[in-house]
């Protein structure tokens, strides 16, 4: 496989960064032990520098900007406001304690400009693995989800990846484990007869319980019955609560330490026939037993292969992913430097997501549509500086829309669209057109494109404009 | 607007499909079908509530709602259906409750995937029930989203329609599409070609993209005798865990949402209304109790709406199975006593002219299918 192909694979885009490395190996060897160093542009045009410090929030933060916007609206509620003033106070209140728009742009730099391309791509798979979507608070929570849980995780073991997505608030607001009580709880003793009426709501949401088998590890060929996931929703009954005694609008708990015992079941529950002991520490021993059972390996190995070597991946390959499972107690390090390798030394096509595509193509012609971190959100935005959400919402590839916990697909014939391709075509169109692309299209197409019939055909298109857009278009650009 | 309002606004997809192919069509009947896929699990229940069944209220006590719309003694209509309940009155619609498609597991997943493929082994088939009956009938052709569903994936160029709101972006031109033309092959040819006829076409096309304003889209494009036969409207969100609310709240929301599609396409269908059937299919019901957190979970049967001008009268279809205890599917859900193959079978039947036995056999495989065309439609 040449060189360029193999720096798209690996969500490198262009081939500079294999530069100084013997071979592709050694260069995914060292990403994957190197820290992401995010970085962006103040403004269309500008130089790259580290991403600003005050467009960074920690989990609290966050949290308390929730906190204040959702005090504030219940003022703007209780004034007496005309609607045109009650919008106009909600909208600003709304711009002023949400980060998410912040957020949105720094994922996108980040896939344009961040030092490891490599970890990052590994980090779209987890996160649409471990899927948290738009769900009340969360939006606001997502990229904390993603840097201090997923790409954090991705030097870590399976197993501790698993505890940590399903504990963070977002993944715990996102699959309802929020309103998750025990029917036998504290609380639901302190309810009495009233317990599971509208005056004291208690009980189990088994959401989250379904989706931690079916989507997260063991998957439906285990053959769980319905009793797994109650005493699943069991265990994890008194994780998320975001709630005290006035409510959510007062004063929620802190987000970070989502653990109460109010809400949670007593006893010891029974899932996939493991004993699982009550208490908080119950559901470290269920998500460890879970990360280690031969069904989740099964599973993950081939997603992980589906996604990184394709649909029609080698059937050898499976055990071959399992085996260093087993050999390293599912380091994911290991497990990446493996499917990597794997990946870069088999032929079949890989069909790209959208915003991956995006990414790299961006990377490739140095060209930016996308809004400066100085730009976000302001008035005096030009028309051909584009918001980064939606850039990826109306490539119907937004981490922060709402959608399924399954995540998106990774199966090319859902990617084939006529809409979808008119998106492809258009973001190809504006980059060219406004994206001040740094590197000639004969050059592009001379590096990037192996087969020489489709170099003969597009270094034949006369308009320039066109023959950018049928090459990043091209077969080669969306499946490598 | 605020971002979040921009998102609540679009929780629908529309896929419009089935051209008249002439090379191919057989003399089949005229009619048109629409499908609404109400993912996440639409709660039969409370849609269509039994309130002559006594088990109904001490199961539900925080989800109860009283301003129903009367359909019968037995059953009721949540009052969100304003267009719909206005076709029922008119003979113009009717309803099949304790059905679904017989899958029990209780997964999104599988159960979507079952849902589209009309087989009941999930991930097993690459095409939906939908795109092989459209190819039976000789109705192949393209369409008018983002994605195409598998639903009517066939043997047949799909067309999608959702569309883009990019900004600053240029509509691609013929000279872009034939540079693609000429490097793809395949799908991605086929895709670029039925993109090429659709922007030719629909310049015009209104921007829209809520639900309703699809729609009326769907209905006005369907209309016409060489338009599309086939539209899938997708309406997501069904998922009903938490808070799900009565007369007002989320899942009463989304049954407006569906209402309002109901009503759109019969205005945007026009005359055509007359030869229409639109159908609701969803990948199971709810459970009969509420949770813990007045909501529901993942449950078993459900109901399905019809309406248009091919039904005759209106009416419940139910073989109802009762909410008590020993009645329920696993003693926790709707049992479903109708097979939604049967009803999708019967829908086909009238749109498309195609024979009982040839849709079992080619669209489901399963020869054990029954026949509820007259129960439906007579």
């Amino acid at each position: 496989m040449d060189t360029a192909k193999i720096s798209r694979r690996i969500g490198l885009g262009d081939t500079e960064e294999l530069s100084g490395y013997s071979d592709t190996s050694e260069a995914i060897e060292a990403s994957l032990d190197l820290p992401i160093n995010f970085k962006g542009i103040p403004r269309i045009g500008g130089n790259l520098e580290d991403w600003p410090s005050d467009q960074k929030y920690s989990l609290d933060e966050r949290i308390q900007k929730l906190v204040t916007r959702r005090a504030n609206e219940d003022s703007i509620d209780r004034q007496k406001l005309s609607d045109a003033e009650r919008d106009k106070a909600r909208t600003a209140n709304w711009q002023n304690y949400s980060v998410d728009e912040i957020d949105k742009h720094r994922f996108f730099h980040a896939g344009q400009y961040a030092n490891n391309q490599i970890k990052l791509r590994l980090s779209y798979f987890w996160l649409n693995h471990f899927t948290v979507g738009a769900k009340e608070t969360t939006p606001q929570l997502i990229l904390d989800y993603w840097e201090r849980v997923i790409i954090k995780g991705l030097n870590g073991t399976f197993a501790d990846l698993l505890y940590d997505a399903i504990t963070h608030p977002a993944m715990l607001t996102y699959l309802d484990n929020i309103y998750n009580i025990g029917p036998n709880s504290p609380k639901a003793k302190g309810c009495g007869s009233t317990a599971g009426q509208a005056s004291c709501v208690v009980g189990l949401n088994d959401n989250l319980g379904r989706e931690l088998l079916e989507l997260h590890s063991v998957s439906p060929s285990f053959g769980y019955t319905e009793k797994d996931i109650t005493d699943c929703a069991k265990v994890l009954a008194g994780w998320g609560n975001i709630f005290d005694k006035n409510g959510w609008s007062k004063k929620p708990s802190d987000f970070s330490r989502p653990w109460d015992n109010y809400h949670s079941e007593p006893g010891i529950k029974t899932v996939l026939g493991q004993k699982i002991p009550s208490g908080k520490k119950g559901l470290r021993v269920l998500t460890d037993y879970l990360a280690t059972h031969e069904h989740t390996k099964k599973f993950i190995a081939l997603k992980i292969l589906k996604h990184f070597c394709g649909e029609a991946y080698a059937a050898s390959h499976v055990d071959e992913l399992i085996q260093v499972w087993n050999a390293t107690d599912g380091d994911l390090l290991q497990i990446h430097y493996k499917a990597l390798t794997m990946s870069i030394n088999s032929n079949e096509p890989v069909f790209l997501w959208p915003t991956t595509w995006c990414f790299q193509i961006a990377r490739i012609t140095g060209g930016n549509i996308v809004a400066g971190f100085n730009e976000i959100s302001k008035d005096n935005m030009r028309q051909h500086v584009v918001d980064a959400g939606w850039i990826m919402s109306e490539m119907g590839h937004d981490f922060w829309s709402r959608r399924q916990p399954n995540g998106f697909s990774d199966i090319k014939s859902d990617w084939i669209s006529t809409e979808h391709l008119d998106r492809r075509i258009r973001y190809a169109g504006l980059l060219f057109d406004h994206g001040k692309s740094k590197k000639n299209i004969n050059r592009i197409i001379d590096e990037h494109i192996k087969s020489e019939k489709l170099k003969i055909k597009l270094s034949s298109i006369s308009s320039e404009r066109t023959r950018f857009i049928a090459t990043m278009c091209s077969p080669e650009m969306l499946e490598v | 607007m605020l971002r979040r309002d921009v998102l609540k606004a679009i929780p629908a997809s529309l896929f419009l499909t089935g051209f008249p192919n002439l090379g191919t069509a057989r003399n089949l009947k005229d009619g048109r079908l629409v499908v609404i896929n109400l993912e996440g699990g639409m709660d039969g229940i409370c849609a269509v509530p039994p309130l002559g069944d006594r088990s109904l209220r001490s199961a539900r006590r925080d989800l109860l709602i009283n301003e129903n719309l009367k359909v019968n003694p037995f059953f009721g209509l949540h009052p969100a259906f304003k267009n719909f309940g206005t076709m029922l009155s008119a003979d113009e619609a009717t309803i099949v409750h304790a059905t679904a498609f017989p899958y029990t597991k209780r997964s999104h997943f599988e159960g979507q995937n079952i849902v589209e493929t009309g087989i009941l082994t999930p991930f097993s088939s690459k095409t939906g029930w939908l795109g092989r009956a459209m190819e039976l009938a000789g109705v192949g052709g393209r369409s008018l989203s983002l994605d195409t569903p598998l639903l009517v994936r066939g043997n047949m160029d799909v067309e999608a329609y959702y569309p883009a709101d990019l900004r600053g972006s240029k509509f691609p031109d013929n000279g872009v599409l034939d540079a693609l033309k000429s490097i793809y092959e395949g799908d991605a040819l086929e895709t670029t070609e039925v993109l090429q006829q659709q922007l030719n076409l629909s310049l015009d096309a209104p921007r829209l993209r809520d639900p309703e304003g699809l729609a009326i889209f769907a209905g006005k494009k369907m209309q016409s005798q060489h338009g599309p036969k086939v539209a899938v409207i997708r309406v997501p969100e069904f998922d009903t865990h938490a808070n799900q609310g009565t007369e007002d709240g989320l899942h009463s929301e989304q049954l407006k949402v569906v209402d309002n599609v109901f009503g759109a396409l019969k205005a945007g269908l026009g005359p055509m209304w007359a030869s229409t059937v639109v159908i609701t299919i969803t990948e199971f019901g709810r459970t009969i109790a509420q949770n813990g957190s007045a909501g529901t979970d993942h449950g078993y049967g459900s109901a399905c709406l019809i309406a248009g001008g091919l039904i005759d009268q209106a009416g419940i279809v139910s073989d109802w199975p009762g909410l008590k205890p020993n009645a329920l599917h696993d003693g926790r859900d709707l049992q479903a006593t109708i097979d939604m193959r049967s009803v999708c079978a019967a829908c086909l039947e009238i749109s498309f002219g195609l024979e009982h036995d040839e849709i079992k056999e080619k669209v489901f495989f399963d020869t054990k299918i029954k026949r509820v065309y007259n129960e439906i439609f007579s």
